[in-house]
């Protein structure tokens, strides 16, 4: 008896899937601190929350986002586990389709959007924001002439890494799918 | 399978604009909430206000003169009205005479303090006079028991955030030694 193609490497990209978006509503993937404790940027595509001085709130706009990208990853890992347990039948390739993309696209539109915002903070505010590591962050209130300086860190934080494996695996079982073809 | 391929297109059309959508219409009535929502306004106001309220708590509470070494240790109680805790790491201001302008010295933390949320500290700091000081004083403010000193360059540095500030903060009434 030939026991039945599995495409293993959607199942785990599909497994992986669900568990990050699970592990992604409690620990960002990015997180920006300034100050000791002062103001706090924790960044997802599944979770942004602000911190200033102990204050947490979200702004409806990108917790909308946000809703979006869970509901999307949540569709993407659910389609690529039946894909991959059922790879050859007529609806797989659609279902692949659907599901491999959208964990890259979350890591990848993440990490532009993180630099964009980094660039601009610099660029057009003048603030250097790092998109990764530390820095001092320098603020002049010219009428006053006050100055505030602050030391700033950034971090990737283990599920960012979590979600390349995601869409490493998603890619890797489009790839298979081929292999699976012949 | 054109009939899964369509409702799975359909599918990622309507997950990325219903949340968006339904944001929009709860917060129809006031647009501008959609990106700055009004606990954002409320938490910086509350946050301002609490700043000005620990700034405002500041008090001396003690002093100590050691006339050879031309030293007075000043300390100060403060309370943390703010939700976080709070390190003061490092305070720096030169001090003037509030009458004339004349510089007296100098004040520098002589630890730093962590101030738990809800909580009061005391801060003690160390204020160096010069030579010209005391003859200042000794001149100016003969037979007089306390002086009014400004704080002025002042730079502090709080849980890693330094201010340099031109404001100057005025101290009355401080006791000169006998």
């Amino acid at each position: 008896m030939k026991a039945r193609a599995v495409n293993w490497f959607g199942l785990a990209g599909g497994i992986v899937t669900i568990l990050l978006i699970i592990v992604s509503i409690n620990t960002p993937w990015w997180r920006l601190t300034i100050g000791n404790g002062v103001f706090r940027v924790d960044a997802s595509p599944i979770n942004i929350n602000l911190n200033l001085i102990g204050n947490v709130f979200t702004i409806p706009l990108i917790w909308a986002f946000n809703l979006a990208s869970i509901l999307l990853l949540a569709a993407s890992g659910v389609a690529l586990m039946v894909y991959s347990l059922y790879p050859s039948k007529s609806y797989s390739k659609s279902l692949l389709s659907f599901g491999y993309k959208k964990p890259f696209y979350a890591v990848v539109l993440f990490t532009v959007a993180l630099a964009a915002l980094t660039f601009i903070a610099k660029s057009i505010l003048s603030v250097d924001l790092p998109f990764y590591g530390s820095s001092s962050v320098k603020i002049s209130f010219g009428g006053q002439e006050a100055n505030i300086e602050m030391l700033t860190f950034a971090e990737f934080v283990w599920p960012f890494w979590l979600g390349i494996v995601a869409a490493g695996l998603c890619i890797a079982a489009r790839l298979y799918h081929r292999k699976l073809e012949t | 399978m054109q009939v899964l391929s369509a409702v799975l297109t359909l599918l990622n059309i309507l997950l990325i604009v219903g949340p968006i959508a339904g944001v929009i219409v709860i917060h129809s009535s006031n647009p501008i909430e959609i990106v700055i929502p009004e606990e954002v306004q409320e938490a910086t106001q509350e946050s301002m206000e609490s700043i000005e309220s620990t700034f405002e708590s500041l008090e001396l509470v003690d002093y100590k003169y050691d006339l050879d070494a031309r030293m007075l240790t000043l300390t100060f109680s403060i309370t943390n009205y703010l939700d976080i805790d709070i390190t003061l790491n490092a305070l720096e201001t030169d001090v003037q005479c509030a009458r004339d302008g004349y510089p007296l010295g100098h004040i520098s933390l002589n630890n730093k303090v962590t101030i738990d949320s809800g909580r009061s500290a005391y801060i003690s700091s160390s204020f160096k006079w010069s030579v010209q000081a005391e003859e200042h004083v000794k001149m100016v403010h003969a037979g007089e028991t306390g002086i009014d000193i400004d704080f002025v360059n002042i730079t502090f540095d709080v849980n890693g955030i330094v201010v340099q500030t031109p404001e100057h903060v005025t101290l009355t009434n401080i006791p000169l030694p006998g």
